[in-house]
């Protein structure tokens, strides 16, 4: 059930195990800023687009399957597109797995649409937003949500213990989702 | 938005999701109906095949006279 004020991204996620309607306002809410995020990696508005959509096929995907609800959606939403990216890159061509599964059609772009996903390179909201965190749950931050690393990799690189990292992880996302939330 | 057509291809498939599924466990239904079919029938069949087999040896065995 949606709360009468605007729905946390964890009650659009529950909400879109029923219907169709709370998953689009999810996708709303965070389109941009992954597309940011996709053509800033790829340099390609493109491959952005294609990525940005096969990202959000897998969120629908595993919300349809009722998977555990993730804390912080959104660096749920960005870890589940890192991952195509760095599997896209290594295959070398970009996945359409989660999109096959939904029975989705391939989407069109028009020529408008591609440089205007281009022009959000400048935009770069995702890195100013890590940016403004501190440099210790910055890197934190992104050692375990963008490149995927193990705690105990990261503790080892950091020369710190593993509940060291773990709690920078843990405060970075929790302040990351206050300037979302304020953001939005 | 910048990609209004991404949006509704997203809420078309949300929809048509559970249907899909639907028919996938209908699909299912019908192969497990068809195994179980196929595992009872199989003993059946090979009795009787036994039995076939089995007779002229029975034959050769039985006491004279019968």
């Amino acid at each position: 059930m949606l709360s009468a004020q605007t729905p946390s991204d964890r009650e659009l996620l529950r909400a879109s195990t029923q219907g169709a309607q709370a998953f689009g306002e999810f996708y709303r809410r965070h389109e941009r800023r992954l597309l940011a995020y996709l053509v800033r990696r790829t340099g390609s508005g493109e491959l952005a687009a294609d990525l940005c959509a096969e990202a959000f096929a897998a969120a629908l995907e595993a919300c349809r399957a009722n998977a555990p609800i993730p804390d912080v959606p959104v660096a749920w939403l960005f870890g589940i597109a890192n991952h195509k990216l760095v599997d896209s890159a290594r295959r070398a061509q970009v996945e359409d797995r989660a999109r096959r599964a939904l029975q989705m059609r391939t989407v069109e772009l028009t020529r408008g649409q591609i440089s205007e996903i281009e022009r959000l390179c400048d935009e770069a909201e995702v890195e100013t937003l890590l940016d403004d965190l501190g440099p210790a749950q910055r890197a934190a931050l992104r050692a375990h949500i963008v490149d995927e690393r193990a705690y105990c990799e990261i503790a080892a690189g950091l020369r710190c213990s593993e509940s060291v990292v773990r709690k920078r992880v843990s405060r970075g996302l929790a302040e990351l989702r206050l300037r979302l939330e304020e953001g939005r | 938005m910048l990609l209004p057509q991404l949006h509704d291809e997203l809420a078309r498939a949300a929809r048509l999701r559970p249907v899909a599924r639907r028919a996938r466990g209908r699909a299912v239904g019908v192969l497990l109906a068809a195994l179980i079919a196929l595992l009872f029938a199989a003993p059946a069949a090979h009795a009787e095949r036994s039995l076939v087999a089995a007779a002229p040896v029975v034959a050769l065995h039985l006491p004279e006279g019968t």
